[in-house]
């Protein structure tokens, strides 16, 4: 109880008051005196204690005189429960989530484990808390407010589902959102925490950080309770597109290069097949490829996640085929009924989810046209050197090569070797542009025509391939000497015309070859597409004991081969390749390259020259396609996001030519054509890279297409690629179907909470990890959260002057003293 | 060649491949012991790693060995081979393979590899090199064919005239060649070999179509070999085969005869123009020797009869030089090569008679039928010339003649190499 005058301020004032009323009185007395005088002594004291008394209440009432009294009640403390409705949580739940532990198949979302915590953390919690259960997509919503109970007995309520009217199908996550929405509801409760539930996977809204400030200046300690499993959905899927071109050669190599993604498990051993059928012919059946058959098992099985698989196989049939890729499905899948259905068997025990697409993704199809085309080769030779003799039947085996064989020195009437025989060398320009590839291996060049030589010279511009392997016969002097005009511009290297091979020399002294960096990139040099088997195979070169002297290279030719160690004055360039017009030329500085033949037989070196000479045909054979490709880093995007653009350049010379060119890609939709400037990667990989960002929905081309340098306006481009991807709207809830735990970190850590989560989580790269607590513990968070009861203070004032008593006391004393007086006479 | 040679010629490949049965060891001593790293040049390791390109070069070779070897062109002896399907150490297991080593001290029991071997060989043909830059053996004095046959031994080993470690033996070698070239096209040393001049003229040819192309300060080389192909052409005889003497009269035998197809397929594939007609008549009379049980060949259709597994080697050869891989001939012979070898120990073999000359047409023979025949064949042979194998490096026969013998022998040793195209696949 506190006494306080409400008047404090008016002291002055009341001393006035009280100065003025004893001059009154004393005036008082001096005027009754001579009247009073035949009054008692009695009666006078009792006359003026009146009187006091009346200028005491006076005083009083001008003082205002309080007493406060304060009052505190207790109140049970609130705790709200947030549960996450958005439709990622119908996604499955962790397989090790022991909330779910007794549950059926068809009762394992996310979701339903949000049920289970939800009834044990309320039972738990409502003994010492009142519990508010919110659902939330966006906005927050009360399901229920469960009161306080006391005793061991549960009662009914709660063992009920409590979210039982709550479906998940929200398209939003926006968890910053719950929780601010939900502190602003309980508002003048002592909310002692919030425990969110939910996958982790924030979509939009208020920022974690500012929803745990929000909690922070209440003093709210904030838990998250993470359901779901770290790794996305568990499906294995083909992921479109199959990387293939839509043209194969028939009886050569056909490549399928298929992006898997394994989200079963961490090591899955599956198998893919490869069908194929008439695409003519929709009815036709199709039929099994088991040649082409890829077993990933054992070292070669997938890890989880997204991995390129290459499936070569040998079209036999020409026409429209169409092919069928199937990677064997898993029962673990979510697709697998529909896998199943599709293969012809029984359904399986996978989970079915009636919220989920579940077409099966095992399955793609693409339909290529086979066409029987060739590589058509003129090898010209001036002697039967041992490179020839075994040169000549290692491209001959190449399925697509077509060769034809001019060996200068034969007899007159000798029957020139390969799969086509000539009688003679083109002369014309277009019989010159009938060949795709054409070697020089040593050639005399007596033995060739200013026009063949302008026609050879033509068919490069024009796309073509050439091939120049010195030799110690002829050499490379002389070659110059007499056609010095073509052979100066299609050479990669600079060569002394004056320097003649020194006949008289004997060579015995070994040295090394070794590819420069820029070989060893180049794809010319990948005899694998392996790189440490490509640089153990390498490392089986052999030494060499000759070369063609060289001076240096041109400035934009690519060495690809030099000599080991320092230059002996002979030049050390021993293999180089150039661009010519929409061609390309290769150089080889040596004529040994059969001593190769060891230790691997004739792998190697049939695969080196195969290559080669596919490489410097590939414009013919391809257009140029496969020596670049443009592509997005997706398929499909919600507008507004960045499409990112990649066009790899897979030639090194090409890569080369383009550098001082600047590099547009069109992207074409239904009604926009847009330009975007791509720029040199800056890692320093041969890519162009530029970003688009999406406006429109539907569906986009981008095309690069792109000229020589110094071409023609009706010159072939020296690429023209494009692909396709699509704008749609799409739901965010999708895009990542893993559960992400150290999201919550920026939640939990400032409010002093902890996460809970039912497994080890996975990171990103460099991501640190949060201390998380084992799902088992979710049962001891109740006693975590504090339950002291809110304290509720409350005062009460009493104003003593302020009231009948204290008017009817002034008024009675005012009347008694006025009465006296008359009564006395004073009057 | 010799008399004794003559005589041989029967025997030679009669003894050599067929008398010379061989017994596979599968555990051969020395076997377990570490290959030596040849070249510094280590086999690449096997990788369990996705290879899409070694899996489209196996898909190839499985569809190449399906539709068999292909004949481009017109000329039925230009063959294209199915490709290798694999990267195949194979080459270098056998260069290193761990032989005994008896040169070694007694009481030792250090080993040798092929590889070590083939180097003791070479090196003993650089020393014994003559002045006039041919190779002598006591019955072939001066001889052209054993010189063409160290030069072949050299060029096995990745040398060529006057370039690499016996560039120098090879470009002397070549000149003494080329310095015994008869006005008639012959190549033959006076007096090499009194019966006629039919084997050494082979392999001086032989030698000369390998080496010519890298031989530019000799550019009369070409005429050389078209007048020496000429003269086979001219001396072929009315039976379709070859022998001795260039002369049309008389009666083939097979071995000769064989040789010259060899001849005549390599200058086929070198530039030179070669009657069809003449190598069909000479393959028709290969096959006229072929013994009723499709096993064996006999050494002349008329004459001596004698049949003889030594023959199969050489039959094989010739089959294969007229582009005729698939001779129902070969499978049997092939088989019947492999189970003679199987029959005798090394003591057995390294007795025999001119065993280098016979192994060195098996080896020829053997490596064209694949690895499945090739390697238990190397792997033991290779053990028998180990146990022939003198001290200084050489090889020789009964007759002591060690310059054609250690050649041969180093050719064998060296066939894993890949770098003569003798050995072709």
């Amino acid at each position: 109880m506190k006494f306080a005058l409400s008047a404090q301020g008016l002291a002055p004032f009341l001393l006035v008051c009280a100065a003025a009323l004893a001059v009154f009185y004393f005036y008082l007395y001096r005027r009754e005196a001579r009247q009073a005088h035949h009054l008692t002594f009695g009666q006078q004291i009792g006359l003026w204690a009146l009187r006091a008394l009346v200028a005491l209440m006076v005083l009083v009432a001008l003082a205002k005189p309080t007493i406060t009294q304060t009052v505190t009640t207790e109140r049970t403390p609130v705790v709200a429960l947030l549960v996450d409705d958005s439709d990622s949580m119908s996604f499955p739940a962790s397989t090790r989530d022991p909330l779910l532990a007794d549950s059926t198949a068809a009762r394992r979302t996310r979701f339903d484990s949000s049920r289970q915590a939800v009834r044990m953390l309320t039972t738990e919690l409502a003994k010492n808390h009142n519990v508010q259960v919110f659902h939330f997509s966006a906005a927050p919503e009360r399901v229920k407010s469960v009161p306080q109970y006391e005793g061991t007995a549960v009662p009914d309520e709660l063992k009920g589902d409590l979210l039982e009217a709550i479906k998940p199908h929200g398209d939003y996550s926006n968890i910053g959102d719950g929780i601010i929405g939900t502190l602003d509801r309980l508002t003048g409760d002592k909310v002692s925490g919030v425990v969110v539930l939910t996958d982790g996977r924030q979509t939009g809204g208020a920022g974690l950080a500012a929803a745990a400030r929000a909690a922070g200046e209440r003093g709210v300690r904030v838990d998250a309770v993470v359901l779901g499993s770290p790794h996305e959905l568990s499906d294995l899927r083909i992921n479109p597109p199959i990387n293939v071109p839509s043209d194969a050669s028939l009886g050569d190599v056909l490549t399928f290069h298929v992006s898997v993604t394994n989200e079963v498990d961490d090591r899955l051993a599956t198998t893919v097949d490869l069908y194929e059928k008439n695409a003519d012919k929709p009815d036709e059946p199709f039929e099994k490829i088991p040649e082409a058959t890829r077993e990933l098992k054992g070292a070669d099985e997938l890890t989880r996640g997204e991995r390129d698989i290459e499936i070569p196989m040998i079209p036999l049939i020409e026409g429209n085929r169409r092919f069928r890729i199937v990677v064997h499905g898993d029962k673990r899948e979510l697709d697998w009924a529909d896998y199943e259905a599709l293969a012809g068997k029984d359904k399986g025990n996978g989970m079915l989810l009636p919220t989920l697409d579940r077409a099966c993704n095992n399955v793609a199809e693409v339909t290529i046209r086979v066409i029987k085309r060739t590589l058509r080769v003129l090898l010209i030779c001036g002697e039967p050197s041992r490179e020839y003799l075994y040169m000549v039947p290692a491209l001959m085996r190449d399925p697509i090569v077509q060769m034809s064989t001019w060996l200068q020195a034969a007899d007159i009437d000798y029957t020139q070797q390969g799969n086509e025989n000539i009688e003679r060398l083109p002369s014309t320009l277009d019989e010159w542009s009938l060949y795709d590839v054409c070697i020089l291996m040593d050639v005399d060049p007596n033995g060739l025509t200013v026009q063949q030589m302008g026609g050879l010279e033509h068919m490069v511009a024009k796309g073509g391939g050439l091939m120049i392997v010195a030799g110690r016969n002829q050499g490379l002097a002389k070659l110059i000497q007499v056609h010095s005009n073509p052979v100066r511009g299609l050479l990669p290297v600079e060569v002394d015309k004056n320097v003649h091979p020194d006949l008289d020399m004997h060579f015995e002294k070994p040295f090394k070859a070794e590819r420069t960096p820029e070989g060893a990139r180049h794809p010319l040099m990948a005899i694998s597409t392996y790189e440490p088997t490509n640089d153990a195979v390498w490392a089986t070169f052999p030494e060499l004991y000759w070369h063609h002297p060289v001076l240096r290279k041109k400035p934009k030719a690519i060495v690809l081969m030099k000599k080991e160690g320092e230059d002996d004055g002979r030049g050390d360039i021993l293999m180089a390749i150039q661009r010519y017009g929409e061609g390309a030329v290769f150089f080889s500085a040596i004529d040994s390259l059969w001593l190769w033949r060891y230790p691997h037989e004739s792998y190697d070196y049939d695969r080196f020259w195969t290559r080669a000479i596919r490489h410097l045909g590939e414009a013919r054979l391809t257009g140029t396609q496969q020596q670049v490709s443009i592509g997005t880093d997706r398929v499909s995007y919600p507008p507004g996001e960045d499409v990112g653009i990649t066009l790899r350049i897979l030639d090194p010379a090409l890569w080369q030519q383009l550098q001082d060119q600047v590099i547009y890609v069109t992207v074409t939709g239904p009604s926009e054509d847009y330009k975007v400037r791509m720029t040199r990667d800056a890692s320093g990989a041969q890519n162009f890279r530029g970003k688009y960002r999406t406006r429109r929905l539907g569906k986009m081309e981008i095309r690069s297409r792109q000229s020589a340098p110094d071409a023609d306006s009706e010159a072939k481009p020296l690429f023209d690629v494009k692909t396709e991807f699509t704008v749609a709207m799409q739901s965010l809830e999708r895009l990542k179907t893993s559960a992400y735990p150290n999201a919550m970190a920026d939640l939990v850590q400032p409010a002093g909470g902890e996460i809970y989560f039912a497994e080890r989580p996975v990171l990103a790269k460099g991501e640190k990890e949060f201390p998380y607590k084992d799902m088992a513990e979710l049962s001891k968070l109740p006693s975590l959260i504090p339950a002291d009861p809110q304290k509720v203070p409350r005062e009460f004032t009493t104003h003593l002057w302020d009231g009948w008593t204290f008017l009817t006391l002034f008024l009675v004393l005012a009347a008694a003293e006025w009465s006296l007086r008359k009564w006395w006479g004073l009057l | 060649m010799s008399n004794r040679m003559l005589a041989m010629a029967l025997a030679v490949l009669a003894l050599s491949v067929a008398a010379l049965g061989w017994v596979i060891v599968p555990a051969a001593v020395g076997d377990d012991a570490p290959a030596a790293e040849p070249d510094n040049r280590p086999a690449v390791a096997p990788t369990t790693q996705p290879d899409s390109e070694a899996q489209a070069q196996r898909l190839l070779a499985m569809r190449e060995r399906q539709q068999g070897p292909l004949h481009p062109g017109k000329d039925p002896a230009f063959l294209v081979m199915p490709r290798q399907g694999d990267r195949s150490d194979l080459p270098a297991q056998l260069l290193n393979l761990q032989v005994p080593d008896l040169n070694a001290p007694e009481g030792s029991t250090r080993t040798t590899s092929p590889r070590e071997m083939a180097d003791k060989a070479l090196a003993y043909l650089a020393r014994t090199q003559d002045p006039d830059g041919g190779w002598s053996d006591p019955e072939y004095p001066g001889n052209t064919g054993v010189t063409a046959l160290a030069c072949l031994a050299f060029m096995a080993d990745g040398s060529r005239p006057r370039i690499g470690p016996y560039g120098r033996q090879i470009d002397r070698g070549m000149e003494f060649i080329l310095k015994n070239v008869q006005t008639n096209g012959v190549i033959s040393g006076k007096g090499a070999n009194k019966l006629g001049p039919a084997y050494e003229h082979a392999y001086s040819t032989l030698a000369l179509l390998f080496a010519y192309g890298d031989m530019p300060w000799r550019p009369q080389t070409r005429d050389v070999i078209a007048k020496s192909v000429q003269a086979i052409a001219r001396s072929q005889k009315l039976d379709g085969g070859w022998r001795y003497q260039f002369s049309r009269e008389g009666f083939s035998d097979m071995s000769v005869t064989a040789n010259m197809l060899w001849v005549l397929r390599t200058a086929k594939k070198c530039g030179f123009t070669v009657n069809a007609e003449s190598i069909k008549k000479g393959v028709d009379f290969v096959v006229s020797c072929a013994m009723p049980d499709g096993k064996h060949f006999r050494y002349r259709y008329h004459g001596i009869m004698a049949a003889s597994e030594g023959l199969t080697g050489t039959g094989i050869i010739a089959l294969v030089n007229q582009g005729r891989i698939d001779h129902p001939m070969i499978p049997k012979t092939r088989d019947q090569i492999r189970y003679e070898y199987t029959r005798y120990t090394i003591d057995d073999l390294k007795e025999r008679r001119y065993y280098v000359y016979g192994c060195f047409y098996a080896a020829l023979a053997m490596y064209m039928c694949g690895d499945e025949y090739w390697q238990p064949w190397y792997h033991k042979a290779a053990n028998v010339l180990a146990h022939i194998q003198r001290k200084d490096g050489e090889f020789a026969d009964q007759s002591d003649n060690t310059a054609y013998a250690t050649a041969m022998a180093a050719m064998v040793l060296l066939a894993p190499r890949g770098y003569l195209p003798i050995f072709e696949r």
